[in-house]
């Protein structure tokens, strides 16, 4: 049933792809947010390396894509967290409803 | 000079103009007016260097480029110097040099100078494009120049209330010129296929009167063109718009609505004299006008208490005499006039200039009585200016040839208008009748200027008598003071023993000066006007005797509403039938103009009220809100992707 195929793979990549997305949608806290959105890069990852296992097996552009991916995202998580402990330190609550009312101003 | 010089005539002025135009705020007063008189002077000296290629009877055309060229019209930009375009060109760059000269101690007190200055610049390049012209539209580029050059220097006073609607009401008049002009331009193309002023003369000149249509297009391009000179040459009913131009700086009533500007319309109508030649009815027209333009000029030149209207009124007066000169289809004896004109009432206007000027901007003749004893050099130019103006005496006034000259060309010519026929004889009797008041406005004016008791600004301030203390205006006194009298004697016909043959042909294209006026001929008349001049001078200088006058006058019954003081009810008439109805359609096009812009303003403001309050809706500031929807794009997208 658990095929190593390449239908299976993206399957995978799918389903950890809509966990992300679940979680950006229902997480509170901006760091959780931050950590759904690279499971969602993750799922999109995965459907990379898959596609270049199965289709294109002798050259590995797909490693490439994927690392760079991942460069991309770990500098995009860094800047994230930088914005979420300023905004800690500022507000003392890190929640999205709280982020939602930045027009409001202190406290 | 090499053709390709006559680019720089109106270049030069132009160049100083840009230059004071735009760095012209940095320089001292002195600077500025060096940099506009430098400029004027090239173009005159470049001019002189024409001299002896005009006077070889050569031509001298350069082609600038082609302007319009299409299968239907074509016109160049070509400059085209005859000897008529030569005198023209020595009138304005040589007056415009020595009044630009005198502005500098005129307008030193004067806090805009720069913008004078290239104004003035300005006007003497439009006015050298307008002279240099051949092509009519070409032209009508320098007649759209001076006159915008005009009303921006009629209201260089600004700040005085008046002084604005005065130069609107010169450049609204001109508009109407302007227009009926540029109809006439296309009139006259329809007709004869070109835009060139000697081409469409020598056509005109080859037709004879019995052959042509009065009521072709060629006819009522006359008319038409006819309507932009009356307007711009000030001649009624176009008139209006000169006396109140005075409200502008004395040197540009002196060079631009006296010397040149305002003979641009008789320049135009002698140039097509071939084709007035052809049709008599128009040339009763101009009669008409002409005639009630020496009249209102004559009359309400005698009523005037402001120096500078009286001398108004007698330009219109004299602009009249050039329209019949021309309507006499003697556009010989026309130039004539326009020169010892210009070479007068600039000497006049300038000398006005100089006494307001010592009299620290006074202009009431009354207030002004006995100033002259003070100043030297203005009473010089102004005795010389009023014989000349007067046409006194044989010579020595600039205006007594060519005024006689004008009188023998219409008693040449009838006036017919319909039905209505004067003989010439008659016209010419009429004329010398309202030339005899020249005599008396004249020489009022110096009468009161000669007066034997002081006026109050003649008395001076703080114990200094008024005095001329600026060299560049009396330099030019001087100068123009050489000119005025010289005049008289270049204009001297042979039946006088005088060389003026010469000088005719020269601004008329070598035409032969006529037979001239025999001496007996106008004998009757100057022992009038000399009669009327020495009494009406005796009068006005002697202060008791020109207040019994006066007092006797009063008691005629002259009412505020009289033809005197409503100016011949022209300013009723154009109140009643133009303006009002104007200012009613103005204010009926300002309230719609107002209800509409306003509910079409309040609809846009509604709509983006409506606008933003539904963007507001989207932009709430909830970042999972914004998430779904990015998300929710994404699916959209790959459900939209072409499947399999």
């Amino acid at each position: 049933m658990f095929d190593f195929n390449l239908a299976n793979c993206l399957t995978l990549s799918v389903i950890v792809f809509l966990v992300g997305c679940y979680g950006l949608l229902t997480r509170r806290s901006l760091v959780m947010i931050l950590l759904s959105i690279e499971v969602v890069l993750n799922g999109v990852n995965f459907s990379l390396i898959s596609f270049n296992h199965f289709l294109w097996g002798t050259r590995e552009f797909g490693h490439y894509l994927y690392m760079l991916s991942i460069g991309v995202a770990a500098a995009e998580a860094a800047i994230g967290l930088g914005m979420a402990i300023v905004f800690f330190r500022n507000y003392r609550d890190i929640s999205r409803e709280r982020a939602s009312r930045l027009s409001e101003g202190e406290s | 000079m090499p053709p390709v010089a006559l680019a720089l005539l109106p270049v030069f002025p132009a160049a100083t103009a840009l230059i004071l135009a735009l760095f012209g705020r940095r320089f001292n007063h002195t600077l500025v007016g060096l940099v506009a008189c430098v400029g004027v002077a090239l173009s005159f000296l470049v001019g002189v260097g024409f001299v002896s290629s005009v006077s070889g009877g050569a031509e001298s055309t350069y082609v600038l480029g082609s302007w319009l060229s299409t299968n239907v019209v074509s016109a160049s930009l070509a400059l085209r110097l005859d000897s008529v375009a030569f005198a023209m060109v020595m009138l304005v760059s040589g007056f415009g040099f020595l009044i630009t000269l005198y502005s500098i101690g005129y307008m030193h007190d004067d806090s805009e100078v720069a913008r004078f200055f290239a104004s003035l610049n300005l006007f003497v390049a439009s006015m050298l494009i307008l002279v240099l012209a051949d092509n009519l539209l070409l032209i009508f580029l320098g007649w759209e120049g001076v006159g915008v050059c005009s009303y921006l220097l009629i209201g260089h006073y600004w700040k005085d209330q008046a002084v604005p609607l005065a130069a609107y009401r010169a450049f609204f008049t001109n508009r109407i010129g302007d227009l009926l002009f540029l109809l006439g331009v296309a009139f006259l193309f329809a007709h004869f296929g070109t835009f060139e002023m000697h081409a469409i003369a020598t056509k005109a000149a080859g037709l004879s009167a019995e052959s042509v249509d009065g009521n072709s297009l060629a006819a009522w391009g006359a008319l038409l063109i006819l309507g932009g000179a009356f307007a711009k040459s000030a001649q009624a009913p176009l008139h209006v718009w000169l006396p109140d131009a005075m409200a502008g700086p004395t040197p540009v009533s002196a060079l631009i609505h006296a010397a040149t500007m305002v003979t641009a319309g008789v320049y135009l109508v002698a140039r097509l004299s071939p084709l007035y030649a052809l049709f008599p009815q128009i040339r009763g027209v101009i009669y008409i006008c002409a005639l009630l333009t020496l009249v209102i000029g004559a009359v309400l030149a005698v009523v005037q208490f402001d120096i500078k209207k009286i001398l108004a009124y007698s330009t219109l007066s004299n602009l009249g005499l050039m329209f019949l000169a021309l309507a006499a289809d003697s556009p010989g004896a026309a130039r004539l006039h326009l020169f010892g004109h210009a070479a007068f009432k600039a000497l006049l206007f300038l000398g006005a200039g100089s006494v307001i000027l010592a009299a620290h901007h006074e202009q009431d003749v009354r207030k002004l009585a006995g100033v002259l004893k003070h100043l030297p050099i203005t009473r010089a130019a102004f005795w010389i200016g009023c014989i000349g103006g007067v046409g006194l005496v044989p010579f020595l006034a600039a205006g007594f040839f060519s005024k006689e000259m004008v009188l023998e060309a219409v008693a040449e010519s009838p006036l017919t208008l319909g039905s209505l026929v004067v003989s010439g004889e008659t016209l010419k009797w009429i004329i010398t009748a309202v030339e005899v008041l020249s005599a008396v406005y004249m020489f009022r004016l110096l009468g009161y200027l000669e007066s034997n008791v002081p006026g109050e600004a003649a008395k001076g301030r703080h114990g200094h008598a008024p005095h001329e203390d600026s060299l560049t205006v009396k330099l030019v006194l001087g100068i123009l003071c050489v000119v005025g009298l010289g005049f008289g004697f270049i204009s001297a016909p042979a039946s006088f023993g005088g060389s003026g043959s010469g000088f005719f042909a020269m601004i008329n294209g070598g035409e032969q000066m006529p037979e001239g006026p025999s001496f007996l001929h106008a004998l009757p008349a100057a022992i009038v006007a000399l009669i009327v001049s020495t009494l009406t001078f005796r009068v006005f200088s002697n202060a008791s005797k020109r207040k019994a006058l006066l007092r006797r006058l009063a008691n005629f019954p002259q009412s505020s509403g009289g033809p005197l003081a409503t100016k011949f009810f022209f300013d009723v008439v154009y109140e009643a039938a133009l303006f009002a109805p104007l200012r009613a359609l103005g204010r009926f096009c300002a309230s719609v103009v107002e209800s509409v812009a306003e509910g079409g303003f309040e609809l846009l403001g509604g709509a983006g009220q409506v606008g933003s309050a539904l963007l507001r809706l989207v932009m709430n500031g909830k970042i999972q809100h914004y998430a779904a929807v990015l998300l929710a794009a994404v699916f959209l997208m790959l459900l939209l992707l072409p499947g399999r």
